[in-house]
């Protein structure tokens, strides 16, 4: 009985994380202590020695009270997300209640079903790792405890009972009632079933369809991005998100000095794929220009010259770009580049810039020029803007002590941008604002999640990534008419290895923003960069390299377990029968030639395969038919008590035509009974066959000589033996042995 | 889901496990769905990972297990008695955990009041499991098939398999504790003083002589065979012979034609009569007695007044055997020189038999009155 004195421990476990497992999800901090704190003393206060106990009538009666506060609270809050809170709640109080009764068998089972009814409902709300970790852990005690209380609950409803009675002996009292090895076997049983469990769990995790419905997408799109959001030229602000950061090469840049140039090579590199300066509202920023103006094809190995400015070749830009990239910035100037393979360009004649669409595997090289972007074309001034960032940006600016309105002498209009825009940043670079990729916290109430996102980053939760620090600098830039757009792409830092290669990362993706200085360039603003940088350079050290570990398990698990969707499904699917279907149609190829073979062989159209397939089937027969021997013969043996682990041992020789002579009689209609002995069954036979008797009872004493007596001597040999089973069997008439 | 609140086991606990676990999954598996969390899919994943484990694994578990009953000699109508089961694995690999064994006798024959139930057998082993059965009426109990069913591991899915061993159990009928004094106080005034038993004893009657082995009263020396024999002979006392009863069970009437009272039945005080001989024939023993047994009215052979355990046990045998089905035919009581005192259990009321006016008349009417209960039996 020693495996069920774990259980009471396991199951006050069990429950306990639930409780805070549930706690967790719900970001319930408060409930977490107080329900984890009361759950965590109530096997102290239980099982201490003064034994309390809450009594049911009272836990009755708290579970009412606590109803009735969860539903007042539900009324006021009626909806669906509430409601789901309000039973997690409400669960979380009953089983702490319920960790104070008395340990019945009821009780136990009520507190197991109530930790199943409190992981649900966590799963539906929490989407940590941390949450995935006491999942799995949960999972795995679970499986152990259903274990032990299928056993516990046998035991303590069977085995005291009876052993309190007096017991009338009624068989044999040495016999155990408990079998040898008990911890043994429940630990190999439960490792047993644990790994099938988890087999079985994760080839049905994996093969659950999704992606049936619409929502379905949703609900796991809303949940979970990845970083890369830099090839994409929009931006969108959203809420309730996490990203996680994904390592995956973009591609790898180097940049060489062109011969007697003496430029110095950036020590960070901004990879633009697009821009955005229209604000639509909610969040939504719409890219600079969505039509393309010229589109043409250069060959492969091609050098085309596009000469848009002045000067000489300051550096050689190799670029291999593992995905496709849109607009992948060019520096501009004087340049010409070779590609090995064709590409499409598009050129912005009245920007000035070339935008390239590099497909992956592409490797491009680019001569260019130094010197940034120019700025062409009318002023464009933002629309839409939300009122919160208009009436932050003046008060940043008032407190500077700049005049609200542009200047119009040219010179002093730009001095004035320039200040307006280092006051702006310089305000969301103050620790009132915190950089975070997890957003799955911001805009949990309806009133907040109902704001305008800038407005919300502005004024309720300045949390946010560098889209919301670009997004709410470019609109408060545009509040004061100057023209700003957010720039999305890759910032990368050089290699450790070599200051002049980039190896842009999926997460170096980044969006960082830009003004219109003057009428001929545009500059860089990027609130976001220290925080940024801070990131990269503080990855030495334990707990860093802990964070970092533990960012990595938290990437792979919201891709691979939350993030795992229809698409996914179908590239595990594709990967996992593409090797077997591969072995597949190799085997039918390889029977096929083997077939052909053999009809070439034999000459004769098909006839080698009729051969082939009668051959096989014999051997198949045969084999078959040897099983089905060597099984009777190792029952048979069992039956005789020989050791079959022996090698060839005598009594098996013996044990043959012992069998035989057992068959031959039963094939006669004189089986010998259990409880009659060979000799004596033999004996017997005298009365109805006196001619079979002597060398039946020549068969059976040889056998009992050898297995019981151990001794050859004076036994004759097998073969005389098998003799003696045939006369046997023609005396008896039995044919066909 | 995680309940095991099976009939065979009959504890406190009345949720279906299988019902709790489909209804899980039917919650979980729409709300997986609907929410698209692969949280929630995870746990559906487990519980139908479980569900198939539990499948296989109470299959292999109760697949290759072998049970024996071991019955005991004999059992008492309406008392728990105890049964015990040898259960055997042949598997070589797997061991079996929870297994509860039941007898599947017939109903109104038995009555389960705690099934047999084991923790562990390990592969190739043996191990035994007591059932406490109750057999509910006196005769022989045909016992046929055996139930092993296992819910193990998880308690969703209870596999059962049968096994036929046909055996016989000869149930007594219920003996009661008679009230004190009796069945002394009832015969005392037909015995006729101490008589010389068939044993050497302490009683005043001559039993025999013997050498004498010194520390012997005076008084029990015979001097003159001492002196004849020129050694010390001295007397051997026989001990007093004991009460000697014939109970003589009277089922000449026939059921039908006995009377009895609104709400009864003729059969039932039929066996109360012979529950009030079975427990005369306890009390004799008890009292050291000698007792015999003539049941009028059957075929069935008159016993003679013997005294031990064994021929008790082949009294109450006879009892436990009657059938009451059987026609009823006459009695000529024979002329018994025995000096034994008869008693007379009659189902309904008290007819004087032939040749037995000396006798104490009893009937089964009056058992309540005659034995002492236990508190709570009816």
């Amino acid at each position: 009985m020693s495996v069920l004195r774990g259980f009471p421990l396991l199951s006050f476990i069990i429950a306990l994380m639930a409780i805070l497992a549930a706690c967790l999800a719900q970001d319930a901090i408060v409930m977490l202590l107080t329900a984890g704190t009361a759950a965590a003393a109530s096997r102290a206060v239980t099982e201490g020695p003064r034994h309390w106990r809450l009594a049911r009538r009272g836990s009755l009666v708290l579970s009412a009270v606590v109803l009735a506060i969860v539903l007042i609270r539900l009324l006021m809050h009626p909806t669906p997300e509430e409601a789901v809170h309000a039973l997690s709640e409400f669960a979380v109080w009953v089983t702490v209640l319920k960790l104070y009764e008395a340990r019945t068998l009821e009780i136990e089972a009520e507190r197991l079903m109530l930790a199943v009814l409190l992981m649900v409902l966590a799963a539906m709300d929490a989407f940590d790792l941390l949450f995935g970790i006491l999942l799995v852990f949960w999972l795995a005690l679970f499986v152990v405890t259903i274990l032990l209380f299928q056993l516990y609950y046998g035991a303590a409803l069977g085995i005291p009972r009876l052993q309190a009675e007096e017991a009338r002996d009624v068989g044999d009292a040495a016999t155990a009632t408990i079998g040898k090895h008990v911890r043994l076997h429940f630990r190999r049983t439960i490792a047993m079933l644990t790994i099938g469990v988890l087999i079985g769990t994760c080839v049905l995790f994996l093969l659950f369809p999704r992606g049936v419905s619409n929502e379905l997408a949703e609900a796991g799109a809303a949940r979970i991005a990845r970083t890369g959001g830099g090839q994409e030229s929009g931006v969108t602000l959203l809420s309730g998100t996490r990203i996680v950061e994904s390592n995956d090469v973009v591609g790898r840049v180097v940049i060489n000095l062109a011969p007697g140039a003496t430029a110095t090579p950036p020590d960070r590199l901004y990879l633009r794929t697009g821009t955005s300066s229209q604000y639509l509202g909610g969040g939504k920023w719409t890219p600079s220009s969505q039509t393309l103006p010229e589109t043409r094809f250069a060959e492969a190995g091609e050098q085309v010259p596009l000469d848009f400015g002045q000067g000489d070749v300051a550096w050689i830009v190799q670029m291999n770009v593992e995905r496709s990239l849109k607009f992948a910035p060019l520096p501009t100037g004087a340049m010409e580049w070779r590609a090995s393979s064709p590409m499409t360009l598009e050129v912005f004649p009245e920007r000035q810039i070339v935008g390239v669409t590099i497909s992956p595997g592409v490797s491009l090289q680019i001569r260019a020029t130094g010197g940034g972007e120019r700025a062409e074309g009318p002023w464009l001034v933002g629309s839409n803007l939300p009122h919160g960032a208009e009436r932050v940006a003046a008060d940043v600016v008032r407190a500077h002590g700049l005049p609200m309105v542009e200047p119009s002498e040219p010179s002093a209009a730009r001095r004035w941008r320039l200040q307006v825009c280092d006051a702006l940043i310089g305000y969301l670079q103050s620790n009132r604002f915190q950089y975070t990729l997890d957003l799955s916290r911001i805009g949990r109430s309806p009133e907040v999640r109902a704001m305008d996102p800038i407005e919300r980053f502005l004024l309720v939760e300045p949390v946010g990534h560098c889209e919301y620090f670009a997004a709410a600098f470019v609109a408060m830039a545009q509040s004061f008419r100057i023209q700003a757009r957010i720039v999305t792409g890759f910032m990368t830092l050089a290699d450790v290895e070599n200051a002049r290669q980039f190896t842009v990362l999926d997460r170096d993706a980044h969006a960082w923003a830009e003004i219109r200085a003057d009428e001929h360039r545009w500059i860089r603003y990027d609130p976001t960069v220290v925080r940024r940088l801070d990131r990269t350079s503080a990855d030495t050290g334990l707990l860093a390299r802990l964070n970092r570990w533990y960012d990595e398990a938290e990437t792979w698990w919201r891709l691979n377990v939350l993030g795992y969707d229809a698409v996914m499904q179908d590239d595990v699917e594709a990967s996992m029968m593409a090797r077997p279907a591969h072995w597949a149609r190799q085997g039918v190829t390889s029977v096929g030639a083997a077939f052909g073979w053999l009809d070439q062989a034999f000459g004769f159209r098909r006839l080698g395969s009729v051969y082939a397939i009668a051959f096989m089937a014999i051997l198949a027969a045969t084999g078959l038919l040897l099983l089905k021997r060597w099984r009777r013969r190792a029952r048979f043996h069992a039956r005789l008590g020989i050791d079959s682990a022996r090698r060839r041992p005598v009594e098996a020789a013996y044990a043959g035509p012992y069998g035989a002579l057992l068959r031959v009689l039963s094939t006669a209609g004189l089986a010998k009974p259990e409880a009659v002995t060979p000799l004596e069954w033999c004996r017997r036979l005298e009365r109805t066959h006196p001619e079979a008797t002597q060398p039946a009872g020549r068969v059976v004493e040889a056998f009992y000589a050898v297995r019981f007596g151990g001794r050859r001597d004076g036994v004759p040999d097998v073969k005389s033996l098998l003799r003696d089973v045939s006369k046997v069997a023609a005396t008896l008439g039995v044919t066909g042995r | 889901m995680v309940m095991t609140g099976e009939a065979p086991l009959g504890g406190p606990i009345r949720v279906r496990p299988a019902l709790a676990f489909l209804l899980g999954i039917g919650l979980i598996g729409p709300t997986a769905i609907v929410k698209g969390s692969n949280l929630l899919v995870l746990l559906l994943a487990v519980l139908l990972a479980m569900g198939a484990a539990s499948v296989v694994m109470s299959w292999i578990g109760v697949r290759s297990l072998r049970v024996k009953r071991v019955l005991p000699a004999w059992a008492e109508a309406g008392v728990a008695t105890r049964v015990r089961y040898r259960i055997s694995r042949r598997g070589r690999w797997l061991p079996s955990f929870g297994i509860g064994i039941v007898d599947l006798a017939g109903k109104g024959a038995l009555r389960i009041d705690h099934p047999a139930w084991v923790l562990h057998v390990g592969p190739g082993e043996s191990v035994q499991a007591d059932a406490r059965v109750t057999p509910l009426a006196r005769g022989r109990l045909q016992l046929e098939d055996i139930e092993v069913s296992s819910a193990f591991p998880f308690g969703l899915l209870r596999r059962r398999v049968r096994s036929r061993q046909r055996q016989d159990l000869l149930v007594y009928p219920r003996r009661y504790p008679v009230r004190p004094g009796l069945l002394r106080s009832t015969i005392a005034d037909r015995m006729d003083g101490p008589r010389a038993g068939r044993r050497r004893g302490d009683g005043r009657e001559w039993y025999g002589t013997r050498p004498s082995r010194g520390r012997d009263s005076l008084r029990d020396i015979a001097w003159k065979l001492s002196a004849r024999r020129g050694e010390l002979v001295c007397l051997d006392r026989a001990a007093p012979a004991p009460n000697r009863i014939r109970i003589v069970l009277d089922l000449t009437t026939p059921t039908v034609e006995l009377r009895h009272a609104e709400g009864t039945d003729g059969r039932g005080l039929e066996e109360a009569a012979i529950e009030l001989a079975a427990s005369l024939i306890q009390e004799a023993h008890r009292v050291d007695a000698e007792v015999g047994l003539v049941i009028p009215g059957l075929n069935h052979e008159a016993t003679p007044i013997r005294q031990g355990v064994w021929h008790m046990h082949r009294l109450l045998s006879s009892l436990a055997e009657l059938d009451l089905d059987a026609p009823r035919r006459g009695w000529r009581p024979r002329a018994h020189a025995d000096r034994s005192a008869s008693v007379v259990v009659r189902p309904d009321r008290t007819v004087p038999l032939d040749g037995l006016s000396a006798a104490v008349y009893l009937t089964g009417r009056q058992l309540p009155e005659l034995v002492v209960r236990d508190e709570g039996e009816a």
